[in-house]
């Protein structure tokens, strides 16, 4: 079975289109160009999705990371598939 | 008290003076005393509505702070209050004449009532900060100010008050609450944005509303390329207008020590849509990306996916720059093209457009033609002036007419403009690396002595433009 970081990852390649083998290390919203204010809630939508889980517009303007993204799933309890 | 008046001058330089020499307990009080002065300057009346919103939301958040439980609720009703100022001073009468229009329709024989309300200079700027505050306070970004009149001092601070930059408590509040020494650079770097701003409205943005007058006061008289050139035209005056202000709230918020938000970051060099509303009133933007944008993303409207949240966000931004279906539709417009942008995107990459085509792209079609929307007085002319600029094969030579422009004044003021528009981009450009003032400043003697020269004329240029001109008028962005 994936891990949540492994599945949180391919989400992220995916919404910003990076390729199954494009490096996240250092990502940091604005920092990149796809990880814009659009970018970014396209990727809590599709994590909501893929988690079950809702975030508030509190976590949506706190998570900065995937360190971020994956220390609030866990709070969350974000598993299910 | 206009920020291009004589009073004005004599109002800051008087600030300045007690607030620089002065004891440093008096420095606080006199801000305050000093903004409250300004904005009752207008209409004394106006002081208690903006004391009213003030302490509406120190109240909020003191009370959010101490009974966190019930937090949610402070919340909304705080926002729901300060929306309803909104409502009552600014869309009333649109909300009337809409709803009258329909009954009348229906033949329902009962009308709401019509009432005048004066729009309270600079409401929806304050308004939103003071917004932002309690937003921020819930979301713990910041704590709840208990010094009320520290509180009051962020919200009515003078230079910011009624154009903006918008600004959060996290910046301002804490910048407030320090002992600011006499700085001579502040001082001097502060001067030079206020003469900046001063020559961006007085100079260019005054220019240029005389010649978009002459485009669109009777638009059925002006061929399709006269309205479209109106419309950039039109774009670039409420560019000048708006960041000329910007650089005078800047400029005077650095003579008393304090560093106010940039607004503006050369927003006709964006490539695209998306960057250009990251570049263009960024205050503004942040602000509904972060209130309005992040909290739909949090809410029912989220199922229907980020292109919904996006153009419902530019529906309320379009909302906010006036009163009317022209502003709401040029933001659903807006919206609709960054949506579009950010749909096409993955496509788009595949092809090589020169960077420079796609700012040419960017200026002269989708951030100049909604314009029309802008600065037309309702939407059949809005329509009428669509159908002009797209008629250039059915007008046949009537289309290419722009005779008026080069007409008497009008040639001095299109010349003019366009020769300071020229210097002012270059010189916004060179200023990303250094300062241009201290870039000359390191200049050899006789070099540094010839820019200096160069410099006085345009100074002595754009003075004798303004009084060759002989008019000076509100900011544009009072009225919103």
């Amino acid at each position: 079975m994936e891990s949540m970081e492994d599945r949180l990852k391919k989400i992220v390649r995916s919404v910003f289109n990076l390729g199954p083998s494009g490096s996240l290390d250092g990502l940091v919203y604005k920092d990149h160009p796809r990880w814009d204010s659009l970018g970014h809630i396209q990727l809590i939508l599709s994590l909501e999705k893929e988690f079950r889980v809702k975030f508030s517009s509190e976590d949506v303007v706190s998570v900065r990371t995937l360190e971020d993204i994956a220390s609030l799933l866990r709070k969350k309890g974000g598993q299910a598939s | 008290m206009l920020f291009n008046s004589v009073e004005f001058f004599f109002f800051l330089a008087t600030v300045l003076f007690v607030y620089h020499t002065g004891p440093a307990v008096l420095k606080r009080p006199l801000l305050l005393a000093a903004s409250y002065v300004f904005y009752m300057s207008w209409n004394p009346a106006y002081g208690l509505l903006l004391f009213a919103v003030t302490l509406l939301s120190y109240a909020v958040g003191r009370g959010m702070e101490s009974v966190r439980r019930h937090a949610r609720i402070l919340l909304w009703a705080g926002i729901g209050a300060h929306l309803a100022v909104m409502f009552i001073f600014k869309y009333y009468s649109f909300f009337s004449e809409n709803v009258n229009w329909t009954l009348g329709r229906l033949s329902l024989g009962w009308d709401a009532p019509a009432v005048e309300i004066l729009l309270p200079i600079g409401i929806s700027f304050y308004v939103f900060q003071s917004l932002s505050y309690m937003v921020d306070v819930y979301r713990r970004q910041v704590g709840a100010e208990r010094n009320l009149w520290l509180y009051m001092l962020y919200i009515s601070f003078f230079p910011q008050l009624v154009a903006g930059p918008i600004e959060r408590a996290s910046n301002l509040l804490p910048q407030l609450r320090k002992d600011h020494s006499f700085d001579k650079e502040g001082l001097r770097s502060g001067l030079v944005l206020i003469a900046t701003g001063l020559f961006k409205k007085m100079v260019l943005a005054e220019n240029l509303s005389i010649l978009v007058s002459a485009a669109f006061f009777r638009p059925e008289t002006r061929g399709g390329l006269g309205l479209y050139l109106g419309a950039l035209m039109a774009r670039y005056m409420i560019y000048c207008d708006i960041a000329g202000y910007t650089d005078i709230a800047l400029g005077c918020g650095r003579a008393f020590g304090i560093r106010l938000s940039k607004n503006f970051d050369r927003p006709f060099a964006a490539r695209n849509i998306s960057e250009y509303w990251q570049r263009w009133h960024m205050t503004l933007s942040g602000w509904f990306r972060d209130y309005v944008f992040y909290s739909l993303a949090a809410g029912p409207l989220a199922r229907f996916g980020v292109p919904v949240l996006v153009f419902v966000t530019f529906l309320l931004l379009g909302l906010w720059h006036g009163a009317s279906w022209n502003f709401v539709i040029w933001g659903c417009v807006n919206g609709g093209m960054v949506v579009v942008y950010q749909s096409t995107r993955g496509w788009r990459e595949k092809f090589q457009v020169p960077a420079a085509l796609r700012t040419a792209f960017t200026f002269l079609a989708l951030v100049g033609l909604p314009t029309v929307f802008v600065v037309t007085k309702d939407v059949g002319q809005s329509l009428f002036a669509f159908k002009k600029i797209f008629g250039v094969f059915s007008q046949a030579g009537d289309w290419w007419d722009i005779g008026w422009l080069f007409e008497g004044r009008n040639a001095v003021y299109l010349l003019s403009s366009a020769v300071f528009i020229g210097g002012m981009e270059i010189a916004q450009k060179l200023n990303e690396k250094e300062p241009v003032l201290e870039t000359i400043g390191r200049w050899p003697a006789g070099r540094r002595r010839l820019a200096y020269a160069v410099l006085g004329l345009v100074a002595v240029a754009a003075v004798g433009l303004i009084f060759f001109r002989q008019t000076n008028t509100a900011f544009v962005y009072f009225q919103f």
